[in-house]
Order: structure tokens, then C-alpha cells, then sequence
């Protein structure tokens, strides 16, 4: 089965001609390329080259002139597979195509990165010194640290062992990994029987692909198309492992499983097989996945799911796509994603995903769980009152209905302590007073002011509108601890946040006084000479920054030397805020908002609060824990996403 | 059974530091909460302190709320007249939750002590029902047996538990989710989803490895 017609005349041995080049300087190669056409792309980065085969079953043309051997693509690299972005570890999954940046909300990619330095545009699973971003809502996007300031605190020391290592997806049939008789073509898809056809039922000859499949894929699937069934059509389509013998067919020994052409049976490590499927041969596209979820493989033809095959498959040992042939001129050609596949995948994909979800939402929430957020340090003075009777209910439902109750007063709990946290005030009250209506025996005790929330936002709201000197003040007066501890680094930060608002006093002066602006906007002006107003706001802010200077120049931290380089940095510019870059973002209100988090968490430590509030450790807890599951195989842990159930 | 694997306090540290979540993110949780289960008040405050569109209008928070208000009374026939304000259809395309409002008006008979009305409107609009989809049928049976108990302390637990406070949290609770449904709104907060993804995620890997549990107040610590 063709789905596209053979481009040139019907036995002229196929050619190499990037699809742009003008045909008259095409040169024509018929021969056996050389060995330096040979290699990999992987390094050659050929984009001209990019196949003009469209589609799994565009076979080429050595379907119709099988002694030919004269393969022409080189190897092309190819993106990863749209398929496998619902799997949660995808940022881990890479071809050898230069991963493309940032296509989601998360776009990061691990492999890539060594530190901070060069990641302004996307998020750093590395580790960094904030967690969270420290914009209160204006931004999708997670937070990086801006470029020149390195972690105040060197939070964890470096592993020499990547936490999150690149995870290789097959790209092509291995150089090494196939048995002798089996020729791979240049581009590393299309493997070909050479040798002499095997006699008994015994001997044949297999090859695996480059790199075995990674099982935070979730399901992984690659489709074969039949170039040639040569004369018997003994083909078989599965998975080995990297030990099986290669003489033999995948399915015929331990840990190899495979779909055999002839008959349509399946084999699992078994000589005789069972039926399964329908026969196929030349011309035929055959799928082929693994589910890491189920542990089960499923094959499709020519586009359709033929179903569910093999039970505990991909437990215990990695495994490779793997193909077996047994006569002269059998060849097929693997698809691992180079073209789009002829089956729907991604919806197949998309299902499996949901129906692990409904699994896991269809769960009761653990009573220990319950209990250890109830206990969390935030709540613990308020001990659940019902948390011991939900214990000596004997009834099940009557027990299923107090631990409902008793969630739901924990989750409240989790709400209040997330709004006290981050200075909600008007939101916490509100709460508080609604939360006691409507479980009046349950809940945290009259905490409003625990914390000291009044207080404490007050200074936040100050710092994000700028007014540092109230912020200061009032510092000065509540929470003096906070401006002495670590050396007084909070108080420095607070001065250079000073210094930068007093430059914006002085450029927005700067701006009025040459009548930029009419009623508020700006107008065409010529520019005049700066009068007094701007002229006295600007000495003021350099007499400030001078005394800044001047008072910190000896103090060796390096991050006070960075932090005082920023800061400084806007006085090369008239109109800092409109900066695009780094200096724009220092004048901005994202600094003030960073300025404003740092100062609520400071203020919190001193009072010997928890620094975060406990729904950001449930979060992060939930997430870790379903990371290291993704990277230890457990392929449904890849479909419970968070991220895409919660925030898409 | 395999070995576990052991994972060091420091590299969960540094697993917890790369996970991705954002303040906003969070803030949406926080809304979404609030939302579902009827903070009008706060969500209105939030909404505004933490700069969130929120994701529904406000009034139809507070319509809910006093559909469950009225459930929580026992005035079961002015919640269901408010319902049917709200959105007829939630009813006329639900009959298991048109069934379970009748059954708790019966229980609110039977609270009373009314014992005739009771009867007459168990035999005039529930059995009807019950023969019409017998799937329902236990349950009417079930209520009708608090008849036969009436205040005795001897009937069983699964039976009497039905005139408990509970049962009209139980009934206020569906419809709640059926009306939130019917606003194509997921019926069950996200926060109540993300600890069931904890409890699965631990769980799983609790079989596979030996990983500290963090104590959520205290977590990891920032230096």
C-alpha cells in the first residue's frame, strides 16, 4: 500500500536532491554512499535534508526494485513526538533534535541547562533559590532570577549526579545492535535481509533500535512499514531486551515479545504463539506500542488498534523496538516518529491518560494524610476536635461521613493558613468569619491575628507600591529583628530599593518638567533643558546612592556587590522603567513584588513561622513524589500531571 | 518483593525545590475552593487582593449557598423550588438526585413527627418513583423503615443515621454538585484532587523506596 506515488521514473535508483536545490546542480548519487555521507546526523544537522517521505506508509522505492541497496536519505534528526507531551516527564524526553524552547507554560528542558546563567526565558528544574514566583498575579510564567544576581544563599549543595537525567528516545536501527545478515540504510530506518535466507525454523535475524524506551514515556509506540515481505513474509514486529539473541525472532525467547506477519499470532517468549491478529506483508503499516501504565503492548494495522496483547510487559528489564527477519530482500522501514503515524496515538494516549486520573480521583483521601496536614506545624495549636471520634465509630458510613467533615475542616484549615500567609487579609477575615458559620466546632481557633497578618501585610502593601520608607518605618518599629538579622542584608536591599524609587522620582520628574505628558499622556515636544523640580529629585537620588555606595563599599559579601551593581545600573538610563531588559525589570514593579515576598517571608522566619505555607508543601510533596515515580518506570505516574489537571 | 530504594534527605529536598508551581498557581487552587464550596464573601476579597478574575459570577456562588442553606434547615421544598430557579433542567435531567431531595423531605416529615403526611407523601410521590426506577428502591425502603422505628434507639445504625445532621450535609452536598455540574464547573474542588494525587503518589512510592515523608509545616528548610 502506497500512499504516495514514487517521485521518479519507476526503476531509476532513488536520489539524493535536497528538496530546494535546483536540480542542475543537483548531483546525482546512484552509488553506495561513501563512508562520510555514512554517518549519523546527529551531528550533521542536515534541515535541507528534512525526508520528503510524508507519512508511515510512504515506502520508498526499493518496494519495486528490491536489489537495489542504494538508500538515499541521510539520517534526520526529528522532534519529539507530539504524542508522548502527555506524559509529565516530556521536558526529559529528547531526540537528537535541538529541543525547541519554550512551547508550554513549563517549557524547560533539563538536558540542556547546567545553571541559572542562560535561562532568563524558562523555568530551571534546577535547583534556585525561589520556589515560587514572586508576582502576585500579573504572570503566567514561573519565575527566574534575574540574571546577574546569584543565590543569596546557596541553598543546596551540587550533586554530581543529575537528579532529573535526559532521557534518549530511539531515533533509528542501531549501527551494532542487529545481526550481521540484516543491511540499515543510511538514514537508520530501513533495515534489509542481505544475507542467505534462513532455512529451518530455528535461525533468523533481528535488530533493535538505538536507545531502549524510556518508560516515563507512559506509552510509547513506533509504527514498521512492510517494504518487501520477500517470499514468505516471516517478519516480526515487538520488543526485545539488550541481551536477547539477535538470531532469533522477537517473541521466540525470554524477555522479547512479538506480532508475526505469516500467521497473525503473537509470541511472548514462547515457541508456539496465539492468535491475535491479522496477517500482513508488503505494503502493510504496522503500529506497535508499549502502555508502562498497564504493562501491556497493543498493535495496530494500517491505522487500526488490533488490541491489547501481553501481560507485565516492560517490568523488570528495559526494552528496545525490535524487528525480525528470516529471508533475502525482506526489508521494512520503522517509523519512531520521523512522520506522522497512520494510527490516532495521541488520542489513544490521551484516554489512557484520563483513565488513570478518574483512577486516582476515585480514591478516598487517606485518613494519615488528613492527620499529617492537620498536624502540620501552621494548624497544630488547634488540634481537629473530631479527630478522635471519627476513630471510635464503629459504622462505616458513619465513619465515611466524620472523615468528610473532618477533611473538609482540614482543608479550610489548609486555606486559612495559605491566606494568612501571603497577607490576604481582607480574604482571611472573610474566611475566618464564613469558615466558623459553617463549621462552627472545627476549624483553627481566632488566628486572624496570629501572625501578626495586619502588620505584616501592611509593610507588603507598602513595599509593592513603592514606598519604601513606610515599609522601613514600620519595620523599624514591629519586626526590628528582621532588619538585623543575616547582617543586615534585608535593611541593604530595602536602601537600594529606596535608591532605585528615588530614581524614578527624578526620571518621572525629568519627564513632566519637558512636558512629555498632557493630562497624563505623553505628548511630542521638543526637548527642553531640565529645570529645577527634576534637577533637585535628581541630586537627591545620587546623594542617596552615593551614601549607599560609600557605606557598603567594604562590606565582602559578594551578593551586596551585585545587588548594589543592579540597583546602580538605572542610572544610565533617563526613563529606566522603559528599559526593555534587565534594567527595566529592576525598576519595575516585578523587583518590588520580589522585594515584597522576600520581606514576608523574612518577617516569618523571624517570628518563627514556617517561611511557606503548608498547601505549597502538599503541592511540592505531590509532585516529587510523582517525579520519582515517573523516573523509577512507573508509567501512570507520567498521566497524573498536575500541572495539566490543575492550571491548563 | 524488591528491594526499596533509598532516597536521601537531600535529594528529596532537591526534588520538592524543582517542582514546578507558581504563587499564581497556587492562588487559582485557593480560588477554585472558594469558590466550590460557597465562600462567597472571601472569594470576592481574594479576588480582588490577589488581583484573580474569578472563574464564575459571584451571585451564582450565593444561589448555591442558599440552596444548601435551606437543605441544612430541613426546608427541603424551598430548595428545590430554588433550584428549579437556578436552572430547571438540573432536575427534570437528574431523577436520581429529584428522588434522593423527595426522600430527605420524607425524612424531614418523619423528624417532625408527621407521621400521616409522611405516609401520604411516600405512597403519593415516592413509590411511583421507586417503580419507575428500581434501583431507587432500597433506599425508599430503607427510609420507609425509620417509620417503622420511629424514635427508638434500637434501630440500626445504617437506618437512623438517616435523620442524623449528616444525611443533610450528604443530600445539600449533591446537589451542590449537580448544580456545579450543570455550570459545566468540576463538582469537586482541586485541592480535595490534589491530595488524592498525594495519597496515590505516596502510596505508589512508598512500595518502591524509602523517602521522607515531609512534615508539611516544616518542609524543607531554606538553607
Amino acid at each position: 500500500m502506497l500512499t504516495r506515488p514514487i517521485r521518479s521514473g519507476i526503476y531509476e535508483p532513488r536520489v539524493i536532491r535536497p528538496p530546494d536545490a535546483p536540480r542542475s546542480s543537483c548531483i546525482d548519487i546512484t552509488l553506495p554512499p561513501p563512508a562520510t555521507r555514512n554517518h549519523r546526523a546527529s551531528t550533521s544537522n542536515t534541515p535541507t535534508a528534512v525526508s520528503s517521505a510524508q507519512g508511515a506508509g510512504s515506502l520508498t522505492s526499493s518496494q519495486l526494485s528490491p536489489h537495489q541497496t542504494v538508500i538515499s536519505l541521510p539520517n534526520v534528526p526529528f522532534q519529539r513526538p507530539a504524542y508522548l507531551e502527555h506524559s509529565s516527564l516530556k521536558h526529559l524526553l529528547q531526540t537528537e533534535f535541538p529541543p525547541i524552547l519554550p512551547p508550554g507554560r513549563y517549557g524547560h528542558d533539563v538536558g540542556t541547562l547546567d545553571d541559572d546563567q542562560n535561562s532568563r526565558d524558562f523555568t530551571l528544574p534546577i535547583p534556585r533559590r525561589r520556589r515560587t514566583p514572586l508576582i502576585e498575579s500579573d504572570d503566567e510564567g514561573p519565575f527566574t532570577p534575574p540574571r546577574d544576581l546569584p543565590p543569596i544563599v546557596s541553598t543546596y549543595p551540587t550533586s554530581s549526579i543529575p537528579l532529573s537525567p535526559v532521557l534518549r528516545l530511539p531515533t533509528r536501527w542501531s549501527d551494532q545492535d542487529r545481526h550481521l545478515s540484516l543491511l540499515v540504510s543510511p538514514d537508520g530506518r530501513e533495515l534489509t535481509f542481505v544475507g542467505i535466507s534462513c532455512i529451518g525454523d530455528k535461525d533468523a535475524a533481528a535488530a533493535r533500535v538505538n536507545h531502549s524506551i524510556p518508560a516515563a514515556c507512559g506509552i510509547y509506540y513506533f509504527e514498521v512499514g512492510i517494504v518487501n515481505k520477500g517470499q514468505k513474509g516471516q517478519i516480526s514486529i515487538g520488543f526485545s531486551g539488550p541481551d536477547v539473541r539477535l538470531s532469533r525472532l522477537p517473541g521466540w525467547e525470554k524477555n522479547s515479545w512479538g506480532y508475526h506477519g505469516d500467521d497473525g499470532f503473537s509470541f511472548s517468549a514462547e515457541k508456539m504463539g496465539s492468535p491475535y491478529g491479522p496477517t500482513y506483508s508488503t505494503g502493510d503499516v504496522i503500529g506497535c506500542g508499549i502502555d508502562f501504565s498497564q504493562h501491556r503492548a497493543f498493535y495496530t494495522k494500517n491505522g487500526d488498534l488490533l488490541g491489547s496483547v501481553f501481560d507485565n510487559i516492560g517490568k523488570d528489564s528495559e526494552l528496545y523496538p525490535s524487528v525480525g527477519l528470516r529471508h533475502q530482500n525482506e526489508s521494512v522501514r520503522i517509523n519512531l516518529g520521523h512522520d506522522p503515524f497512520l494510527y490516532d496515538i495521541e488520542d489513544h494516549v490521551n484516554q489512557q491518560r484520563s483513565h488513570v486520573w478518574s483512577m486516582i480521583q476515585g480514591r478516598a483521601v487517606s485518613p494519615s494524610v488528613i492527620t499529617r496536614i492537620a498536624n502540620s506545624h501552621a494548624l497544630a495549636p488547634h488540634p481537629d476536635p473530631s479527630s478522635s471520634v471519627s476513630d471510635t465509630s464503629e459504622e462505616s458510613t458513619r465513619h465515611q461521613d466524620q472523615s468528610g467533615k473532618r477533611m473538609k475542616g482540614v482543608i479550610d484549615g489548609l486555606v486559612f493558613d495559605y491566606l494568612v500567609h501571603h497577607g490576604y487579609v481582607g480574604a482571611a477575615r472573610a474566611f475566618y468569619t464564613q469558615m466558623r458559620r459553617s463549621t462552627p466546632d472545627r476549624g483553627p481557633g481566632s488566628r486572624v491575628d496570629a501572625y501578626s497578618l495586619d502588620a505584616r501585610s501592611n509593610i507588603v502593601k507598602s513595599l509593592i507600591a513603592g514606598d519604601v520608607d513606610s515599609a522601613l518605618n514600620d519595620t523599624t518599629s514591629t519586626f526590628p529583628a528582621v532588619l538585623e538579622r543575616e547582617q543586615g542584608l534585608m535593611l541593604f536591599k530595602l536602601r537600594c530599593r529606596k535608591f532605585v524609587e528615588l530614581m524614578l522620582i527624578a526620571a518621572d520628574a525629568l519627564k513632566r518638567t519637558r512636558g512629555e505628558y498632557i493630562d497624563g499622556r505623553p505628548r511630542r515636544a521638543p526637548a527642553a533643558a531640565p529645570t529645577e523640580p527634576a534637577q533637585i529629585s535628581l541630586a537627591n537620588a545620587l546623594t542617596y546612592g552615593q551614601k549607599l555606595e560609600l557605606e557598603y563599599k567594604n562590606d565582602t559579601r559578594p551578593e551586596i556587590a551585585t545587588y548594589l551593581k543592579r540597583a546602580f545600573s538605572v542610572v544610565a538610563y533617563e526613563d529606566p522603567l522603559n528599559v526593555p531588559g534587565e534594567v527595566g525589570e529592576i525598576a519595575g514593579q516585578k523587583s518590588r513584588n520580589i522585594l515584597a515576598m522576600e520581606m514576608n517571608e523574612a518577617i516569618l522566619e523571624v517570628l518563627g513561622k514556617p517561611t511557606q505555607p503548608v498547601l505549597e508543601y502538599v503541592y511540592r510533596q505531590t509532585g516529587a513524589c510523582l517525579v520519582q515515580l515517573g523516573l523509577m518506570g512507573v508509567g501512570s505516574a507520567v498521566f497524573a500531571d498536575p500541572t495539566k489537571e490543575f492550571f491548563e | 518483593m524488591p528491594q526499596k530504594v533509598p532516597i536521601r534527605k537531600e535529594e528529596w529536598e532537591r526534588r520538592l525545590h524543582e517542582v514546578q508551581v507558581t504563587k499564581n498557581d497556587l492562588n487559582r487552587l485557593i480560588m477554585d475552593y472558594l469558590v466550590i464550596e460557597g465562600y462567597k464573601v472571601s472569594a470576592e476579597e481574594f479576588s480582588q487582593e490577589a488581583g484573580l478574575t474569578p472563574p464564575v459570577d459571584f451571585e451564582s456562588i450565593e444561589g448555591r449557598m442558599n440552596i444548601r442553606e435551606a437543605l441544612q434547615r430541613g426546608d427541603v421544598e424551598d430548595a428545590i423550588t430554588r433550584v428549579n430557579d437556578l436552572n430547571p433542567e438540573i432536575l427534570d435531567t437528574n431523577p436520581a438526585l429529584y428522588f434522593r431531595l423527595q426522600q430527605q423531605k420524607l425524612i424531614e416529615y418523619i423528624r417532625q413527627g408527621r407521621i400521616a403526611e409522611a405516609l401520604q407523601f411516600a405512597q403519593e410521590e415516592l413509590a411511583p418513583r421507586g417503580q419507575e426506577n428500581p434501583e431507587f428502591l432500597p433506599e425508599l425502603e430503607n427510609t420507609m423503615a425509620l417509620l417503622a422505628f420511629e424514635s427508638s434507639k434500637s434501630a440500626p445504625e445504617s437506618i437512623s443515621s438517616l435523620l442524623s445532621p449528616n444525611q443533610r450535609m450528604k443530600t445539600a452536598g449533591e446537589v451542590n454538585a449537580a448544580i456545579l455540574e450543570s455550570f459545566s464547573q468540576g463538582k469537586e474542588s482541586k485541592l480535595v484532587a490534589l491530595l488524592k494525587l498525594l495519597c496515590w503518589g505516596e502510596s505508589m512510592l512508598e512500595e518502591r523506596a524509602d523517602f521522607p515523608k515531609v512534615e508539611f509545616g516544616e518542609g524543607p528548610s531554606r538553607r
